[in-house]
């Protein structure tokens, strides 16, 4: 009878708590990548709600078939204005995401004399990319010409991003984001909110009183969170993967993730209870939890690539664990591979900083019962 | 570890929060297989003394024997030997009763072979049988605080600690629990009690030890603690009409100057000791004035005068009145199950 078997048995309690509340606990591990993936997801191919503003310079025949080309068998929808200067105006306040020119050159189109210009927001960046194409091919045509290799074709402006390349969408670059998300908040919750419950209803006074080995109580309740973390990543998984995400390492990567979710887990259910050991009330625990989650997960480029985030948070990005995880989980489910010594430096930071976490957890644990 | 030993030796025991005391040098011997009250007003140090005992916290300075054994020395073995519940009801009610009851099982390291055997014993005392399998989060409060119950006995203890086990009990249930309570100590559990309930006190413990300030102010049986208020006996009347309370007051002034107080219907006063017989007198000289009572009584001090008495201020009002109703209740409860 030592640590191990008590450790057993707080386990068993918290996995029967969390069954106990199987539908609940899916619920919460579901609707963050539901919503993330549904609204984030779906950005590069809703142009078709956004509002484009339309000035024609040329007004001749062919603009007009480019124009009616656009409004009806692309359903771009577009708002015509008289002339660029008030078209850019709407631009900036946001009543347009982009400008569609058609210059007095218009029909004329080649790498010299661009017959057409678009302006636009780079805060839509994802809407312009599915739209550009578009414009792109829609011009040509209304042109007349014959549609001229790919490099020639007068693109005002390409945006392109690395990232989105490849095999790979965006959904599942957000998948791979969203599962250390996930993790992250259901160590949080599991962890720490557990934790102060336990203490308010008593519970942990009736452990204390047993003659179990106190750090079993922080064991057999890390064990079980990282369990449930790897549950959670697994529910945001097959979410990501009904939604169009994929795993391109295949099922070998799917064990992966389940690694990367029970390490990822550990050592935030560790700060999880040295937040728990000093604050003492519900709700304060959870302003807490979000305020230090959310950060943590934007700054490791979950929702958007490490690239095109502030130079300023940088040095966050470098600290935060979950840009460690997330690098595996991105290279699992995009690249398929990981390379080795990238996999091995990842693995032994998310265990040590577990380790740490999980240490300094057991030593506040036992400093606040006296 | 003697049979000898008392259940819990306390001595020269001291704690301290920084600056503040809050347990101040007490010595206190519970002996084996009694029922031992430990009194006080909030803030008195009683929590932080069952803390102690408990092993939940180490003493500033001091010592604690259990059974003869140190918590220090001996963690695992003392903690084996007691139990404790709260005021708070400690089941988990995602869990179905026989769940907790293995937990616990599990948690005192109760031998394998011995823990199915020792839930459903358990389940059958806690009259749960029917709902083992049901999640303790549906059941109602004295069922919850059965299944409590029975769950902080599963390692079968020596010492039983209950930090006021009937707070916030129906009167039925509050029955029960002292039913139980009783049964326990009658298979030669030793029970220490915190309560608010005075009464309870009362009935219930062999011995209580009043404290106050971190400090014993009072160690006895419940009627050596009463004589600490005087010798005599609490007369108290009700009238049958609250209009001629005062009257009555009047009455006992003028005919048998004893100084009454008047609340609502009640009057009371203080009759000394030797004189026990003027009862009949005053009976009779109502009755010849047609001043109707609904109630005579004749009764020790209660407790409450001696807490008042020893810590300066008396436990909440509320608590004891409800005190006092519950036992009345119980009693005609009790005799109406039988």
């Amino acid at each position: 009878m030592g640590l191990l078997s008590d450790s057993y048995t707080l386990f068993t309690r918290e996995m029967l708590i969390f069954k106990a509340n199987l539908r609940t606990n899916i619920v919460r591990s579901a609707i963050f990548p539901l919503f993330i993936i549904l609204i984030f997801g779906n950005i590069n191919t809703t142009y078709k709600n956004t509002p484009v503003a339309i000035v024609n310079y040329a007004n001749n025949p062919q603009s007009l078939a480019f124009i009616n080309d656009l409004q009806i068998n692309n359903d771009v929808n577009l708002v015509t204005v008289t002339n660029q200067q008030n078209a850019l105006q709407m631009l900036q306040t946001g009543q347009v995401q982009a400008i569609i020119v058609i210059l007095p050159t218009y029909p004329t189109l080649s790498p010299g004399v661009k017959g057409v210009q678009v302006y636009y927001s780079n805060t839509q960046v994802s809407v312009v990319a599915a739209l550009l194409p578009v414009v792109n091919a829609t011009a040509v045509q209304a042109s007349g010409l014959v549609a001229p290799k790919p490099q020639t074709v007068p693109v005002s402006m390409v945006q392109s991003d690395a990232v989105y390349a490849g095999q790979s969408s965006y959904k599942t670059f957000l998948a791979a984001g969203i599962i250390p998300m996930v993790v992250i908040f259901s160590a949080l919750f599991a962890g720490g909110l557990s934790m102060i419950t336990d203490r308010q209803m008593g519970n942990l006074k009736a452990f204390l009183i047993t003659p179990i080995n106190k750090n079993a109580i922080i064991i057999g309740r890390v064990i079980s969170s990282g369990v449930q973390g790897a549950f959670s990543a697994l529910i945001a998984l097959a979410i990501g993967i009904a939604f169009g995400a994929g795993v391109a390492m295949g099922t070998i990567g799917v064990v992966w993730l389940i690694v990367v979710a029970f390490l990822v887990t550990i050592g935030f259910v560790g700060l999880a209870m040295i937040i728990a050991s000093r604050v003492k009330r519900v709700d304060a625990y959870a302003i807490f939890s979000q305020a230090i989650g959310l950060p943590l997960w934007y700054a490791a480029g979950g929702i958007t690539p490490i690239a095109s985030l502030p130079s300023w948070i940088l040095p966050v990005t470098t600290i935060d664990p979950l840009t460690y995880a997330t690098q595996i989980t991105r290279g699992v489910m995009m690249q398929g591979f990981i390379p080795f010594n990238e996999l091995v430096f990842d693995l032994a930071l998310l265990t040590g900083i577990g380790l740490v976490f999980l240490f300094i957890s057991m030593r506040m644990f036992k400093s606040t019962l006296d | 570890m003697s049979d000898h030993a008392a259940a819990v030796e306390i001595t020269r025991l001291v704690k301290k929060f920084g600056d503040f005391t809050a347990v101040g040098g007490i010595n206190l011997s519970i002996k084996q297989g009694e029922i031992f009250g430990i009194l006080g007003p909030n803030g008195a140090g009683k929590t932080t003394t069952i803390n102690m005992i408990l092993g939940l916290l180490t003493p500033t300075s001091g010592t604690i024997l259990i059974n003869g054994m140190e918590m220090r020395r001996h963690g695992a073995n003392v903690k084996s030997l007691l139990g404790l519940m709260t005021q708070e009801t400690v089941v988990e009610g995602d869990l179905t009763a026989r769940q907790n009851l293995r937990i616990f099982a599990d948690l005192y390291h109760v031998p394998k072979d011995e823990v199915d055997s020792r839930i459903e014993l358990a389940l059958q005392e806690a009259d749960l049988v029917d709902f083992a399998d049901k999640q303790a989060g549906t059941f109602s409060g004295g069922m919850q605080r059965r299944l409590e119950l029975v769950k902080s006995m599963i390692q079968q203890p020596k010492i039983l600690v209950l930090d006021e086990p009937t707070t916030g009990l129906d009167v039925q249930n509050r029955s029960g629990m002292w039913t139980r309570i009783k049964e326990l100590n009658r298979n030669g559990v030793t029970v220490i009690l915190t309560t608010q309930y005075l009464e309870e006190a009362d009935v219930l413990c062999d011995r209580i030890a009043i404290i106050d300030h971190g400090s014993i102010k009072a160690i006895g049986t419940p009627t050596e603690l009463k004589r600490i208020v005087g010798k005599g006996r609490i007369l108290e009347l009700i009238a049958e009409d609250p209009a001629k309370a005062p009257a009555i007051a009047a009455l006992l002034k003028s005919h048998f100057r004893l100084a009454a107080e008047v609340k609502g219907d009640r009057i009371t006063t203080v009759i000394e000791e030797n004189r026990i017989d003027i009862l009949t007198s005053i009976t009779g000289a109502l009755d010849r004035k047609k001043l109707d009572v609904a109630s005579v009584s004749l009764h020790l001090p209660t407790l409450d005068d001696v807490f008042i008495k020893l810590t300066g201020a008396g436990m909440r009002d509320t608590a004891s009145n409800d005190a006092v109703s519950a036992r009345s209740n119980i009693f005609r409860g009790m005799s109406g199950r039988r």
